[in-house]
């Protein structure tokens, strides 16, 4: 495939369209503008460095990445087995574990409260053993791997199923091992969809806020992260909030990026 | 002892397939689609597990009651249509790719990944990527590959079948000397008679799941005995039972005279005769040639600079004739034209069947 040498704008399509899609690109662009117009940008290193604000960076950095590399030894896996899974067992799974990706986040931390609060169905014998999940960092973590990881094995399956098992057929028939398969062929041939995965889960993970408040509650620099230190200064100190803000969306500005270059990567190299 | 050795069952494929391929043989597998042929080749590969019966490679069983030895075991090179290059690695580190695999060192598999380069003439293409490559350099390099780990057998499925027609017969001599030239065990899927003609030494003719007839490529091509033989070698075949020690009956009443190429007993048999030998006559021909057919016509087809005539007698049975293209206008003949087709009786092979 080569890009088009003019770039084309509308191509085929009835003049009218034009007003609709102008209209979503407003709003879709406008409230980004309205807090650009509105952030105090001279006083943005001093409010990022405040106590409060540094702590939320801090867990949210910390937090965000530990549910990533979490996310990554046991989503992909879970990935790798469902794309290469038929039959009913694989598909009822497959259904479940993609229900956290569109539950209300409120719903999925009274889910894990109800699990592995203190008075959970796990949390109770937990508590017992001395260990409390609830309310505590691990509670942060546990809440975005629950929101977040279902987007990295969604895009990790759909990008191996449809590339088919050719390249691993054809590796096995010159004498590689499954392991050696999928060290060598399988992972590496699936390098970009697992890095714009990984973004994707960093992404939600950073963002998260419902089931993080309704499961690990809001103690600053344990279960205090970006969302929740933004939603409490909104009207306190509305600069701060501005301020931290700014961080989410470059953050979400760079994830976008990063998944559409290794989007069109993949393109680039399986169209010659 | 047989390299290879296939009575196997695969009951949702419906194939109950028996073949056994002597040492250094290149046998082709030809047959309609559907016919079982790639089955054949992933019960050989471990691709596919059988129901019942048995696979053996080299006098050991691979696959069978309680046995199967997984695909990277068995040292059985697979080539298909893709080249299925892998796009991270450089060419040379695909064709080193199975040496690598089976724990060979980097520097010794890459300089046997040159050589196996440099024998299909892509060894200057070492250090490109696989989308860097044409389709024809792709395959080569994919043949580099397989034999670079020195493979005990091949499996083509069709290996040539996506070329560009340009590019495929300088692959097909390729393989010609890489495998049968240097006395390779392979298995070949095919649907083109050139490549069973050249690549192969037997030919195993399938139909719905079974291995109807298997032998010497020369003795199947010149005595087809089902019309997917005759369609591969491009010979009219029509089946009836002897009425003489030259002469059929066919279903239709016709009587076809003829050459026996074996004593024809008593029973069915069958006349072949080339669509060249045919000659189209718009009336019943007078003096009553001893070969002259009734047919419908059902399709004209230019083929070079000839014309394909196909017609079809009362009971369904097809017949060829080659003509020219001014011949044909000439004579108004359009699909749904009743003609006679004649043809000598020296012209005509009869083999029992």
């Amino acid at each position: 495939m080569t890009l088009t040498t003019s770039a084309r704008l509308g191509d085929g399509l009835p003049r009218w369209l034009f007003v609709p899609a102008a209209l979503a690109t407003l709003f879709l662009t406008v409230p980004l503008l309205g807090i650009a117009a509105r952030v105090p940008w001279a006083e943005v290193p001093a409010l990022l460095s405040t106590p409060s604000s540094v702590d939320a960076l801090a867990l949210s950095l910390l937090t965000c990445v530990v549910a990533t590399l979490i996310a990554l030894a046991i989503g992909l896996p879970l990935a790798l087995v469902l794309a290469r899974s038929d039959g009913r067992l694989a598909g009822v799974v497959r259904t479940l574990v993609t229900i956290p990706m569109v539950l209300p986040p409120v719903v999925s931390g009274l889910a894990l409260l109800i699990t592995f609060g203190r008075r959970g169905v796990l949390g109770a014998p937990l508590s017992v053993l001395g260990i409390e999940v609830g309310f505590s960092t691990v509670a942060v973590v546990m809440a975005q791997v629950f929101v977040a990881m279902p987007f990295l094995v969604t895009a990790v399956e759909g990008a191996l199923r449809s590339s088919g098992s050719g390249f691993e057929g054809a590796a096995a028939s010159l004498g590689a091992s499954p392991s050696y398969t999928l060290r060598r062929v399988t992972l590496p041939l699936l390098a970009p969809s697992i890095a714009s995965g990984s973004a994707l889960t960093f992404a939600r993970a950073l963002g998260e806020f419902g089931a993080t408040i309704t499961f690990a509650g809001s103690l600053q620099g344990v279960t205090r992260t970006l969302p929740l230190e933004i939603y409490l200064l909104r009207e306190l100190d509305t600069d701060a909030a501005l301020a931290l803000a700014l961080v989410l969306i470059v953050v979400a500005a760079l994830t976008v990026a990063v998944t559409g270059w290794f989007s069109r990567r993949t393109v680039r190299r399986r169209v010659p | 002892m047989s390299a290879v050795s296939v009575h196997a069952r695969v009951e949702a494929r419906g194939l109950d397939a028996a073949l056994d391929v002597a040492p250094g043989t290149v046998v082709a597998l030809v047959g309609p689609n559907g016919a079982g042929k790639s089955s054949v080749l992933q019960l050989v590969g471990g691709q596919l597990q059988p129901d019942g019966g048995t696979v053996s490679v080299d006098g050991a069983v691979v696959s069978g009651p309680r046995v199967h030895v997984p695909v990277h075991r068995r040292n059985i090179a697979v080539l298909e249509q893709r080249p299925l290059l892998f796009e991270h690695l450089t060419i040379a580190e695909n064709a080193a790719f199975g040496l690598r695999a089976r724990g060979v060192r980097a520097a010794e598999a890459l300089a046997r990944a040159q050589r196996e380069l440099d024998a299909v003439g892509c060894g200057e293409l070492a250090g490109a990527r696989a989308w860097e490559v044409s389709g024809g350099q792709a395959q080569r390099i994919a043949i580099a590959r397989a034999l670079a780990t020195d493979p005990r057998l091949v499996l083509l499925d069709e290996p040539l079948a996506a070329l560009d027609v340009s590019v495929a017969p300088a692959i097909r001599s390729l393989l010609r000397r890489r495998i049968r030239g240097e006395g390779r065990t392979a298995l070949l899927v095919t649907h083109d008679a050139v490549d069973a003609l050249t690549l192969a030494d037997e030919l195993a003719v399938m139909e719905a799941g079974r291995v109807l007839a298997a032998g010497p490529v020369a003795d199947l091509l010149a005595r087809p005995r089902t019309p997917f033989v005759a369609d591969l070698v491009g010979v009219n075949l029509l089946a009836g039972t002897a009425t003489g020690p030259d002469a059929i009956r066919l279903a239709t009443g016709d009587r076809v005279v003829g050459v026996p190429a074996d004593a024809l007993g008593g029973g069915a048999a069958i006349a072949s005769f080339a669509p060249a030998s045919v000659a189209v006559h718009t009336a019943e021909p007078s003096g009553s040639p001893r070969n002259h057919l009734r047919v419908t016509v059902t399709g004209i087809e230019p083929r070079g600079s000839l014309v394909r005539l196909t017609g079809e007698l009362s009971d369904g049975s097809r017949v060829s004739a080659d003509l020219t293209l001014a011949a044909s206008v000439d004579e108004g003949l359009v699909p749904g034209r009743e003609v006679w087709l004649v043809v000598k009786a020296a012209q005509v092979a009869l083999y029992p069947r």
